[in-house]
């Protein structure tokens, strides 16, 4: 059936909209530009995370809270970064996705994250490529399934997934050189 | 089994240690963003981005790629309607040429063929002459008639407004609608109410437009408001103020997609005891209705009961 019935316009959900414009476009300039460093690419960045934003505002409870605060950093982060992408020369292909397919027993990370490395693991974090953390923010921080984080980046949940791997990998090879700098210094 | 629980135990530990981690790692990368007013201190937003953001906020991401104005649109719609009643006008004396001319041709084709006697034939051709001016006369004048007719009924049922006059409805006087007669769809493009019958306390109607064919369609979101009174449709004056963009608001629909648009009944001064309601909406080319009246608990419960006993 074709047929689709979108979703409803209440008037409560243009206020919230056009609150949470008025409250946080500036901020999303500036956090689009920091990765951009271009002003007019960046007001690219912050209207397509607003675009998506139209999609998900029902994830939006509080427009005052750190919370929103947060999401909307992610959204246009992700946003920004997919500009990047673009212009740096596109997607993985399907060929590289499917040699990137998971391997249980190459994900070592969780044997990392313990409260001992929970410093290491900030220092790593704060040190990751914003590509990666993105998709750790979405699935950690924003709590959203695989389906969720393909609709606000725009792309199937199988490369969500591919993403996942990549940036755990990343963090996983960061953390296990920092702990075996740190043991060695020691 | 116990290794099992202490490895998903440790595993929600680890996930939730992550979790940790990347809240502290955005609130630092947060403490670094200075406030809104001094950002908006360092950049103008551009023109065109203040345009697109005006856009989106207005259709909060619905599709709206082109704007015409109502005027336009009539105008328009009154062209296609225009083509129409001309193309019927010539079909209409063609064709009533050309049934003139066969009579004609069919009478002297017997006149000719006729082997009555010369004075017979001649008597005949004098009684006919006598006749023709007067037959040909009722004619025509039962032809006007006629026209006269089919035209009044036609503008009965496509735009006769004209010959109603305004009525009284809700202590106000209201206008006779400019259609008088509407389809509810148009090929595959429909519009239809969420309910025939609506609670008397609703606050709002929601209309359905839904559009099956294969090219894009476009609608005006600010659609009329008719009653039926006496077997006439009249135009409910709304109550709400809108701007001229407000009202000349188009909104694109993709092929098989369907819009939900909602009409506040406080806009409308509204008596629940009507015969009929319709909505009026207006799309690129057509002008869809669709109809539905209040519950009367009264009537309705009569009806079910006729119904039951049936």
């Amino acid at each position: 059936m074709l047929l689709y019935l979108s979703m409803l316009d209440t008037q409560e959900e243009k206020d919230k909209f056009t609150e949470i414009y008025d409250q946080y476009q500036h901020f999303c300039w500036y956090v689009a530009n920091q990765l951009l460093e271009d002003a007019h690419l960046a007001e690219d960045a912050v209207q397509d995370a607003f675009l998506a934003l139209t999609r998900h505002l029902d994830k939006v409870d509080d427009v005052d809270s750190p919370k929103t605060r947060k999401f909307l950093m992610t959204i246009v982060k992700s946003k920004a970064i997919d500009i990047l992408r673009k212009r740096k020369g596109g997607e993985l292909s399907t060929e590289d996705m499917e040699a990137e397919t998971q391997d249980p027993a190459r994900d070592i990370l969780d044997q990392y994250i313990t409260k001992e490395n929970y410093n290491h693991l900030i220092s790593c974090i704060l040190e990751l490529d914003e590509a990666y953390r993105v998709v750790f923010e979405y699935k950690y921080v924003h709590q959203l399934s695989d389906g969720e984080i393909a609709q606000l980046l725009n792309i199937t949940p199988k490369l969500v997934n591919v993403r996942f791997f990549r940036a755990r990998k990343k963090l996983q090879d960061m953390l296990e050189k920092e702990v075996v700098s740190r043991a060695g210094t020691r | 089994m116990q290794g099992q629980g202490e490895k998903t135990k440790s595993k929600t530990e680890q996930e939730e240690l992550l979790e940790e981690a990347f809240h502290a790692c955005m609130e630092e990368q947060l403490s670094f963003i200075p406030p809104e007013s001094e950002i908006a201190r360092m950049h103008t937003f551009s023109e065109s981005f203040t345009e697109a953001m005006r856009t989106l906020l207005r259709t909060r991401g619905k599709p709206e790629k082109r704007q015409i104005s109502k005027a336009e649109f009539i105008y328009s719609f009154n062209k296609i309607a225009a083509c129409i009643l001309g193309v019927l006008v010539v079909g209409g004396v063609c064709a009533g040429g050309f049934l003139l001319l066969s009579r004609d041709h069919a009478k002297s084709s017997y006149q000719e063929s006729a082997e009555a006697p010369a004075e017979e034939a001649a008597s005949d051709m004098a009684a006919a002459s006598a006749e023709e001016p007067q037959e040909s006369a009722e004619g025509v004048i039962n032809q006007q008639e006629e026209t006269g007719e089919a035209t009044e009924e036609g503008l009965q049922q496509d735009g006769g407004s004209g010959a109603l006059v305004d009525v009284e409805f809700m202590g106000q006087k209201i206008h006779p609608a400019s259609y008088q007669k509407l389809p509810e769809k148009a090929g595959n493009i429909k519009t239809l109410v969420n309910s025939p019958l609506i609670a008397r306390d609703a606050e709002s109607i929601k209309v359905t437009i839904g559009n099956m064919e294969e090219y894009q369609i476009y609608y005006y979101a600010n659609m009329d408001l008719e009653v039926l009174i006496d077997g006439a449709w009249y135009l409910i004056p709304s109550k709400q103020d809108l701007s001229e963009e407000e009202s000349d608001r188009m909104v694109m629909l993709e092929p098989g997609m369907a819009q939900d648009e909602e009409i506040f009944l406080e806009n409308y001064d509204l008596d629940f005891d009507a015969e009929k309601y319709r909505v009026v909406t207006y799309l690129d080319g057509w002008i869809l209705s669709s109809e539905f009246r209040f519950e009367n608990p009264e009537t309705d419960l009569e009806e079910a009961l006729e119904n039951v006993e049936d």
